[in-house]
């Protein structure tokens, strides 16, 4: 192991059998319709030279991240857990409380919801759900947003509303790199620096290839946002995830950690060893 | 017209910050927000260090005034510099039934008509404008107080509210005069012929319309009269050019649409949103003191004092002035 550990700081784990995941009767998803047991991660992470990993909710169910708890405590790879809570709960305290001390609650390194699904735009201004990202702070964690474009105000609203809570943006945004344009999209590069322009939002290298061209990508698709979003947040404020298994859709999770490595190349060794480790080991407190 | 003369300022200067609370929408202009959405958007404001919040009997008929004054009022006074405007009496509405259905605001405001605006520019009817707003704000002093869009008025403001106003001033109930409207010419005479302390000129100096640039601005600099911009997204165009934009509170021309739309485009080859630019653009004025945004809730608050921050290169302005979009002669 070196000085900082190498951290996949975004993957996931599904069993079909213990909760159908309907999302992935989607048709273009098919190629990812069947279980995915961590045994089929660790020869894939070791292969890269992953040391430590962060699996991240998938259902929201604090059942789910019940069973990833206390998996996690079991397992070497994975250092962490980011789960699911109800943030809209009367009292969202008592729901973190509750996850903690559930058998392996010291993994719970992180709160997410996936905000993407809610329809409403404007879901991270409500008032409730604000109460409940205060909460996450309260506890010492970090909270990661997934939004779609058109709740990226509200978003911003909830970091400038909670600044004592750290954001980790998921999947930078998820940018449209499938429209392979020479720059990346103005309105997402702004709108990523107006995060960035907040000192508790960190951004995740993640989920890249499945936002560009699944079967055609290049290094050179990721190019542009992945500069983008470097020099938005710096090395310090930046962490890599493989987004497995969901990346499979679009290549192996060698082809997205060395594309990742390329697309840092020409950082110094320390920022390359935050992006690939620093970063997540301090936000999310491994 | 004579020339512009500076003169001996009679206060200090009021510390505005850049950022002001527009109070139109805690008055349900459009649509109806409840108190406690007015009371979270001032909170947020205060939290966001804005510092200067302006109302008056006009915006809901006294409901952003008693809004904004049961929000302040926790706050020591000479914390916050607050403005409100005269010109404009509310009169009862006798045997207002809120059951007819003509017993909704005609003006833009979402709100029962309990009461009516009658035009007065009168020194006593300025006199009770200022009693009666004190009264809905719980306040005991106003800061500045507007003459209010005496555009029909001109004559009767200037020789009779004028001096009413500089009497109050004189015995404090006051700190500033002046005169607030959605166009450049009246107020130019004000700033020549009186001693008003600021303007607050609505839409007229913004990245679509800079036509104040050709009396009021240099008349403002020369006279040492400060001015703060209102309508600096000409109600809506340049916050989102996307949405049902509307300009200057009507729909936006298709023109205009383009024309924001080409600077947003601009904008964002600089990393910069359309809605700093907006804000900011104004403020590079050295007349220009402040601008108020209209804020309708906490997370329009957050974002108006975030959009104060950014950062802006000069080569925005630049490109801007290249593509004919700001007048070359623009100061920014």
């Amino acid at each position: 192991m070196t000085a900082t550990p190498i951290v996949d700081a975004h993957h996931h784990l599904w069993d079909l059998k213990v909760r159908a995941q309907e999302w992935l009767r989607a048709p273009e998803l098919k190629p990812i319709w069947r279980d995915f047991p961590v045994e089929e991660l660790e020869p894939e992470a070791r292969a890269s030279g992953v040391d430590l990993t962060i699996l991240v909710q998938v259902a929201a169910s604090a059942d789910e991240t019940r069973e990833f708890l206390a998996f996690a405590a079991c397992n070497k790879l994975i250092a962490g857990v980011v789960g699911w809570m109800d943030l809209t709960a009367d009292d969202p305290a008592a729901g973190l409380e509750a996850l903690r001390k559930a058998p392996g609650g010291h993994m719970l390194k992180g709160i997410r919801h996936l905000v993407q699904d809610e329809p409403d735009p404007a879901w991270l201004t409500r008032t409730d759900v604000q109460r409940g990202l205060r909460a996450v702070a309260e506890a010492g964690l970090p909270y990661d947003l997934l939004v779609r474009p058109n709740q990226a105000r509200a978003a911003l609203d909830a970091v400038r509303a909670v600044p004592e809570l750290t954001f980790v943006l998921d999947h930078l945004g998820k940018p449209p790199i499938a429209d392979a344009a020479s720059s990346p999209d103005p309105h997402w590069a702004t709108w990523l620096r107006e995060l960035a322009a907040e000192r508790n939002v960190v951004c995740k290298l993640s989920g890249m290839v499945t936002e560009a061209d699944w079967n055609t990508w290049t290094i050179g698709d990721l190019e542009p946002y992945v500069r983008t979003a470097l020099d938005a947040f710096g090395p310090d404020r930046v962490m890599f995830g493989s987004d497995w298994p969901v990346c499979l859709l679009a290549g192996t999770y060698t082809e997205v950690f060395e594309s990742a490595r390329t697309l840092t190349d020409d950082l110094g060794e320390d920022d390359r060893a935050a992006v690939f480790g620093g970063t997540a080991a301090r936000v999310y407190g491994l | 017209m004579s020339t512009p003369q500076p003169r001996p300022r009679s206060l200090p200067p009021l510390t505005l910050g850049k950022v002001g609370f527009g109070g139109a929408p805690l008055g349900n202009l459009f649509t109806a927000i409840d108190d406690e959405t007015a009371r979270a958007a001032v909170d947020a404001a205060w939290d966001s260090g804005i510092r200067y919040f302006d109302t008056a009997p006009h915006y809901g008929l006294g409901l952003s005034e008693r809004r904004l004054g049961a929000a302040l009022r926790d706050h020591p006074r000479d914390d916050y510099v607050l403005s409100t405007k005269v010109g404009r009496i509310l009169d009862p509405v006798p045997n207002f039934d809120p059951a007819q259905p003509h017993a909704l605001d005609d003006q833009g405001f979402e709100v029962p008509a309990a009461v009516t605006r009658r035009w007065d520019f009168t020194a006593d009817g300025v006199r009770r404008s200022i009693e009666e707003s004190l009264e809905r704000l719980g306040l005991s002093r106003i800061d500045i107080a507007y003459l209010h869009d005496p555009d029909d008025h001109v004559e009767q403001a200037l020789d009779e509210a004028y001096p009413a106003l500089e009497k109050l001033r004189e015995e404090g109930v006051l700190r500033a005069i002046g005169v607030g409207m959605n166009q450049s010419a009246v107020p130019t005479r004000f700033v020549t012929e009186t001693d008003i302390d600021v303007v607050l000129l609505a839409g007229c100096y913004t990245l679509l319309d800079q036509s104040a640039t050709k009396d009021l601005l240099p008349a403002a600099e020369a006279r040492g009269v400060a001015i703060v911009l209102g309508g600096v997204f000409n109600s809506g165009l340049l916050a989102d050019p996307r949405a049902a934009a509307t300009y200057n509170y009507a729909p936006a021309p298709p023109e205009l649409i383009d024309r924001a739309l080409e600077i947003e485009r601009i904008c964002l080859e600089h990393g910069v949103p359309l809605r700093a630019a907006a804000l900011q653009f104004g403020l590079a004025h050295p007349a220009v003191a402040s601008a108020l945004v209209g804020i309708r809730d906490a997370a329009q608050a957050r974002d108006c004092a975030a959009m104060a921050g950014v950062p802006i290169p000069e080569t925005l302005w630049q490109s801007l002035r290249e593509r004919g979009l700001i007048d070359r002669d623009n100061e920014v």
